[in-house]
């Protein structure tokens, strides 16, 4: 199994999606993904803050679409619905470690949100300590949008949130880096 | 991306976004992640086809010596409560309105979980 990372053509992709899907032929699968990989496992440490989580989650996020392949209807762009199983991976995890702590919490204090891992990846640059600073669900907005480069009605597909939110919290977020990263 | 600070706003927003694609685009041990994502799905695959037979034959085994006495004393007391065993619908029916209805649960457990093995499949 080796990882291609450059992008694929829309037929390529169409090619490979249906040898995964009717043969579950994981080469063909890994080669589908393998460009994806990278930028999802980047997300999901913008988030997590913690390289062991995101690599994890990055890991579920395949697991997840290798088994929901036949849900996918090729009507949206896979990109948007690989992202779309990251995000929900997240949200999963961080409800579970909600639950987790508030678990502990009968026996200690449970840490502040953004420094529960001890693993946390340090942002390498002024962009990323911006981006950290914005609330969890501006940064997940703005990047799906400009990092990633899904349209608002992805983002809102993905994200359950209303256009209108979408495209608001996208601009806010999108002034504040700008003016504060300038 | 620092040095704009009189740039117009929409070559700044471009800036923005390549500076984020940047970001997402750094370099991951793809291969690595690839590679134990597989073993997760391998591991998912043999579990998925392995997990209902593993329940079936867990609730057997607890299960089993218990009904086999049910089954034997149920079969030696038909004659006395006046059923008579038949191998026919009317006496396989007498049959089952004996059985207590744990039992038949515990049959269509065992089916339902045959089922959605090959189901899944």
């Amino acid at each position: 199994m080796d990882a291609c990372a450059t992008d694929l053509d829309a037929d390529a992709e169409r090619r490979l999606l249906q040898a995964a899907r009717l043969s579950a032929d994981s080469v063909a699968f890994t080669r589908l993904v393998s460009p994806h990989v990278g930028p999802i496992r980047r997300y999901l440490e913008r988030f997590t803050q913690d390289s062991a989580d995101a690599d994890d989650l990055a890991q579920e996020t395949l697991v997840t679409a290798w088994r929901r392949l036949g849900d996918y209807d090729g009507r949206g762009r896979f990109k948007a619905w690989l992202f779309a199983i990251a995000y929900r991976e997240f949200l999963q995890h961080a409800r579970s470690r909600r639950r987790f702590w508030r678990a502990l919490g009968r026996f200690r204090a449970e840490p502040a949100a953004e420094t529960v891992s001890g693993d946390a990846p340090a942002a390498s640059s002024d962009l990323e300590r911006l981006l950290d600073a914005l609330e969890p669900e501006a940064r997940s907005l703005v990047l799906l949008s400009k990092g990633v480069g899904l349209s608002h009605a992805e983002i809102a597909d993905i994200t359950g949130k209303p256009l209108g939110t979408v495209k608001s919290v996208i601009n806010r977020a999108t002034r504040r880096l700008i003016d504060e990263h300038a | 991306m620092n040095t704009h600070e009189s740039g117009d706003p929409m070559r700044r927003e471009a800036e923005l976004d390549t500076a984020l694609q940047a970001l997402l685009a750094q370099s991951v041990d793809t291969e690595r992640l690839v590679r134990g994502a597989q073993r997760r799905i391998t591991r998912w695959r043999w579990m998925r086809v392995l997990t209902p037979w593993l329940v079936a034959i867990a609730i057997s085994v607890a299960l089993g010596p218990v009904l086999w006495r049910l089954a034997g004393g149920l079969v030696s007391t038909l004659p006395s409560v006046g059923v008579k065993l038949e191998l026919t619908p009317a006496g396989l029916a007498a049959l089952a309105a004996q059985l207590p209805v744990y039992v038949w649960a515990f049959v269509a457990g065992i089916g339902v979980t045959v089922a959605a093995t090959f189901a899944e499949r």
